[in-house]
């Protein structure tokens, strides 16, 4: 009882100071408060003296005028708390307990100098928020239980809300689920759209009830957010195929029906042949539907898409009015979507088109066991279109070692090999190279270390893609030359032994680090010390950022490389 | 002994890692010239080529280094002090050995005897003393009258535009040398303005003004009181004198806590949370360690202010992801959760042993009634924070009806729940984090919980608010 009226004395003092304390003498609550205390008081007597005290207390209040009353109450609010605090007991946690469900782990590995970054770029506005984010994400670091909240939050920031759903909610996993879900509106914006993605990158087939409820119900963007969460995250799952037909069947907006294209990749039925074969023809599906057609396992799609390309190129007299570049252009998306596919059919349809409709083209013909039809790709290598070296280079692979080494090794000797074109030929070429080269290749490159020339920085590339040892001292030594080589040259020969990955190189790199400003050494070096993965390197890092002069953004990559080995092989 | 001049030196006294960088840079432009220092190495000398030539040097004989430069930029240490004692580091030969100049070792000398007269019982100016008492006796007795203003008139009517004025009322007092007043003032003008936004309706930001008018009436009144026995009677040595000094604006040195005898010896502290938020009112960047004692369980709080202003110009506190060994730790005065401070470069820190986590679990509570008890004790005092900070054990974390539940050995049970405006909110990341340790079960043991106790608005009900959970010698910072 007496508990109870000190609570209720407290109650009407509040409400006295939010009124105005002049009110005190006038208000019958405080009155009957009063009254209670003193018959407290009286049946309590020295066992609780402080209800005698309140009542005096109210009593003053109550007759005080103007300034004093105001006084009063707030010695008698003082006291009251007081008394309330030492009666104060733990906030009821009453009823049935039942165990905390359980949880996946997610720990705050983010030390305190870092969170506070990501915190603010994921809570603030403005720009310049995606470093600290993208390097959360980097180093795992964003993935804090502390960050949770703010992260799925983020979604609906319309700066960072894409990398967000992309790549950070769902480092999260199933413990946002929830969250998320209950945010979602199918009928909403981009935001929600965002939240579709999201849910969809963690929840795979259980996130289909959304994106049913988000085809039928949402608006353009939406639909476009539902269906590219398909083609992303729920490929060939056959119970999204009548959906996606579905839709695209009444679709008449652009973006959606570029992802429902994408979308429908995987399915093998009639009707998304027929929908994969007539987006082809749209310009703004045309890339998806080709890449689409191209992944498609129905029997017919060779016959039906060869077909397309007679009625295209051929004698129809449609075709034959659209404007020759429309045809041409039509006839290559055709050809990118055979290419994928296997079959004399096609290499034998494509290289009577090598000349006229180029790389496409090309890629076709090596679906063809044939010498002949690979050798007349081949030769295209030393032609003026670029867009023939990648498949000729190919086509010349397939001819067999010793024609290949033949045929391919020419480039270095092309006599345009220092202009665009050559320089772009062997570039196609050194793409190839890689650990499975022909060792011959090694000798040819080695001669381009000797004799430097434009294309010197690819031939030292491909020396590192080739990956063989036997490089590492060459490399060296040309690093280490008198005069010193050029910064481009420098940079290619620091990336090359980080992709050899010989923990000699270390040394050597460093010590060629002459001038710190250099953007493009920094770079090299940076993505060579990490690719070399060695402790030894993390001394020589900290001894070299320890002498940086100037800003901070300069030595960007140098900081980062420290900041990356400290992770790593710190204490 | 001297102090070493080392990197670890030049990072304590550094306010920014760039000016290290831009010494750093002098270093090996060869900016500097004329270096030399004494034999025993405890002075250092030199002059250093700027836009033009500075004279500079570091004395390192005392507790804490003088750094003296006459560059323009102010405080030291400027990036030519911080180079100088970097190109020393990797060039002490360089350094020729001298005899020192006069006027350095005159200034040592005016610097040692500054130091003793610190050290000794300060010479009271009587006068000014009580001139500046007596100023804050009357600024008391102005925000007297603003809080019986305030109460007369109703909190409820406390608009925007008397909001503004309470601020602006609340400069007398900064100016009067009352500044812990002056931010209990613009504390309640500040609550004028929260809204639904935030989480606190109408009636939950009128008792939280409540709250906030009757910390004010009781900084007048104890204020009043204090003051006039200081006047009649001088300066007092009574710990609840120093609180209230404190909530007037008193700012402590660590060498006035020394003389009062303040201090503990040999304390081991390990970080369990850490916070970090900016305080508009004092309009300073706050950053919080909560630390525990690991002899005896003891939660101090090791805090740094830094003016909003002036965040580019001042070190940011970093949070310890090690235990930290103090020799002597001054202890401020206060409640629950004392503030501890240290001179600089006395903190040791070492990497957590699985001792240290045994340790801890081994002095955190067993159950919360002494928690609570020791929070009724402090909240019954009207000029304390209404919130403490505990380390508790846990027996078990639990679902209830209202919430999570923290279960102590005794089948006692705290509701664990976020405060109204809430800084942060922690309780979602508490049931995240004891579904990952239970595993949909009992929670594994040992494990311990550091928990802020604060009452609630309408009820009295004491809850808490889970800072960081401890589950054996994994941590997991709930706040932040």
């Amino acid at each position: 009882m007496p508990k109870e009226t000190i609570r209720k004395l407290g109650e009407d003092l509040s409400r006295l100071l939010v009124a105005g304390a002049h009110l005190a003498s006038a208000d019958g609550e405080l009155k009957k408060n009063k009254e209670k205390l003193e018959s407290l008081a009286k049946q309590l007597g020295d066992k609780a003296p402080v209800l005698g005290q309140l009542a005096k207390a109210a009593e003053k209040a109550m007759s005080a005028a103007g300034a004093e009353a105001a006084k009063e109450v707030c010695s008698l609010t003082t006291n009251v708390a007081q008394v309330r605090a030492a009666q104060a007991g733990l906030a009821s946690a009453d009823g049935a307990a039942s165990p905390v469900p359980e949880a996946p782990l997610i720990g705050t590995p983010c030390n305190a100098r870092y969170v506070y970054d990501i915190y603010e770029a994921l809570t603030t506005h403005g720009s310049g928020r995606d470093e600290p984010i993208s390097n959360g994400v980097q180093t795992g670091q964003i993935v804090d239980l502390r960050l949770r909240a703010a992260a799925i939050a983020a979604i609906a920031d319309t700066y960072i809300g894409q990398r967000v759903a992309k790549e950070v909610v769902p480092l999260y996993g199933t413990t946002v689920a929830a969250i998320v879900r209950g945010q979602f509106n199918p009928k909403g914006g981009a935001a929600d759209g965002r939240r579709l993605t999201a849910l969809t990158a963690i929840e795979k087939t259980g996130a289909k009830d959304l994106i049913v409820t988000a085809l039928k119900d949402g608006n353009a963007e939406m639909r476009e957010s539902a269906l590219d969460a398909i083609a992303d995250h729920l490929i060939g799952v056959a119970d999204f195929e009548p959906l996606v037909l579905e839709t695209m069947s009444k679709e008449r907006s652009g973006g959606v029906r570029r992802a429902g294209v994408r979308a429908l990749e995987g399915f093998g039925s009639d009707q998304v042949l027929d929908a994969l074969i007539s987006s082809l023809q749209i310009d703004s599906c045309s890339r998806a539907a080709a890449s689409s057609l191209g992944k498609s396992p129905h029997a017919k799609v060779v016959d039906r898409l060869l077909e397309l390309l007679d009625e295209t190129i051929g004698g129809d007299k449609k075709a034959k009015k659209k404007k020759e570049d429309d045809t041409r252009e039509q006839a290559r998306w055709i050809l990118r979507a055979l290419a994928p596919h296997k079959g004399a059919k096609i290499a034998a349809k494509a290289v009577d088109l090598l000349d006229t409709h180029g790389g496409p083209a090309a890629e076709c013909v090596l679906t063809s066991g044939d010498g002949r039809q690979l050798g007349a790709a081949a030769d295209r290598l030393f032609g003026k279109d670029n867009e023939m070296f990648q498949p000729a280079v190919r086509a010349a692979m397939k001819l067999g070692a010793d024609e290949a080494f033949k045929r391919l090794s020419k480039v270095l000797e092309a006599p345009d090999r220092t202009h665009d074109a050559g320089k772009a030929r062997v570039a196609a070429v050194f793409h190839f190279l890689g650990t499975d080269a022909d060792k011959r290749w090694l000798k040819v490159l080695f001669k381009e270390l000797e004799e430097p020339s434009p294309v010197t920085t690819q031939a030292i590339a491909a020396i590192g893609k080739i990956g063989d040892k036997s490089a590492v001292k060459p490399l060296i030594k040309a690093l280490q030359a008198k005069p010193m080589p050029t910064t481009p040259l420098k940079s290619a020969i620091i990336q090359a032994l980080g992709v050899l990955k010989d923990p000699s190189a270390i040394d050597p790199i460093f010590d060629a680090i002459v001038d710190s400003k250099q953007y493009d050494v920094a770079a090299a070096v940076h993505s060579a010390v990490i690719a070399l993965d060695s402790p030894a390197a993390l001394p020589r890092a900290r001894a070299l950022v320890a002498k940086l002069e100037g800003n901070a953004w300069q030595f960007w990559y140098y900081r980062r490389m420290l900041e990356q080995l400290e992770h790593k092989f710190g204490k | 002994m001297p102090l070493e001049v080392n990197e670890a030196l030049v990072k304590a006294v550094a306010i920014k890692e760039k000016t290290i960088d831009d010494g750093r840079s002098l270093s090996k432009k060869g900016a500097y010239k004329n270096t030399f220092k004494t034999a025993d190495g405890s002075l250092l000398w030199c002059e250093c080529q700027g836009s033009t030539l500075y004279k500079l040097s570091v004395d390192v004989a005392g507790d804490k280094p003088l750094m003296r430069c006459t560059c323009p930029v102010k405080p030291p240490p400027c990036k030519h002090i911080l180079g100088m004692m970097l190109h020393y580091i990797a060039n002490s030969g360089s350094f020729k050995q001298a005899e020192p100049p006069a006027d350095l070792m005159e200034k040592r000398g005016k610097a040692e005897v500054r130091a003793e007269n610190a050290s000794k019982p300060k010479k009271v100016d009587v006068k000014a003393l009580e001139k500046k008492t007596k100023e804050q006796r009357d600024a008391l007795d102005l925000l007297e009258k603003l809080v019986l203003d305030l109460a007369s008139g109703g909190l409820g009517t406390v608009d925007d535009k008397k909001a503004k004025r309470l601020h602006e009322q609340s400069k007398q007092l900064t100016d009067a040398y009352l500044k812990g007043a002056a931010f209990a003032v613009r504390r309640l003008a500040s609550l004028a303005n929260v809204d639904a936004a935030e989480g606190v309706n109408d009636d939950e930001r009128h008792r939280l003004m409540i709250r906030q008018l009757v910390r004010l009436w009781a900084i007048v009144r104890k204020g009043q009181k204090m003051l006039d026995e200081k006047l009649e009677e001088g300066e007092t040595q009574n710990d609840s004198d120093a609180v209230v000094e404190e909530l007037l604006g008193k700012d402590w040195k660590i060498s006035e806590l020394k003389e009062k005898g303040s201090v503990r010896a040999n304390v081991e502290l390990l970080e369990l949370a850490f916070e970090r938020y900016d305080d508009p009112i004092r309009e300073e960047r706050i950053e919080l360690s909560h630390v525990v004692e690991l002899s005896d369980g003891a939660v101090y709080a090791d805090i740094n202010m830094r003016p909003q202003a002036a965040l580019d110009k001042t070190r940011e506190k970093e949070s310890f992801e090690d235990v930290v060994t103090v020799p002597e730790a001054a202890i401020y005065p206060g409640f629950v959760n004392r503030r501890v401070r240290w001179e600089l470069l006395q903190a040791k820190p070492r990497p957590i042993a699985k001792g240290d986590w045994e340790r801890l679990h081994k002095v955190a509570l067993g159950e919360i009634a002494p928690a609570l008890a020791k929070f009724k004790e402090q909240i019954k005092n009207p000029l304390a924070p209404d919130e403490a900070v505990f380390l508790l054990k846990v027996k078990d974390l639990v679902k209830v009806q209202a919430g999570i539940a923290l279960i102590d050995e005794k089948g006692a049970r705290l509701l664990m729940q976020d405060p109204p405006l809430a800084r942060y909110k922690s309780t979602g990341n508490l049931e995240l984090a004891a579904g990952a340790a239970g595993k949909g079960g009992p929670m594994p043991s040992p494990c311990s919980i550091l928990v802020r106790f604060w009452l609630g608005l309408q009820d009295y009900g004491v809850r808490g608010q889970a800072l960081a959970l401890v589950v054996g010698d994994q941590r997991i910072r709930l706040g932040m």
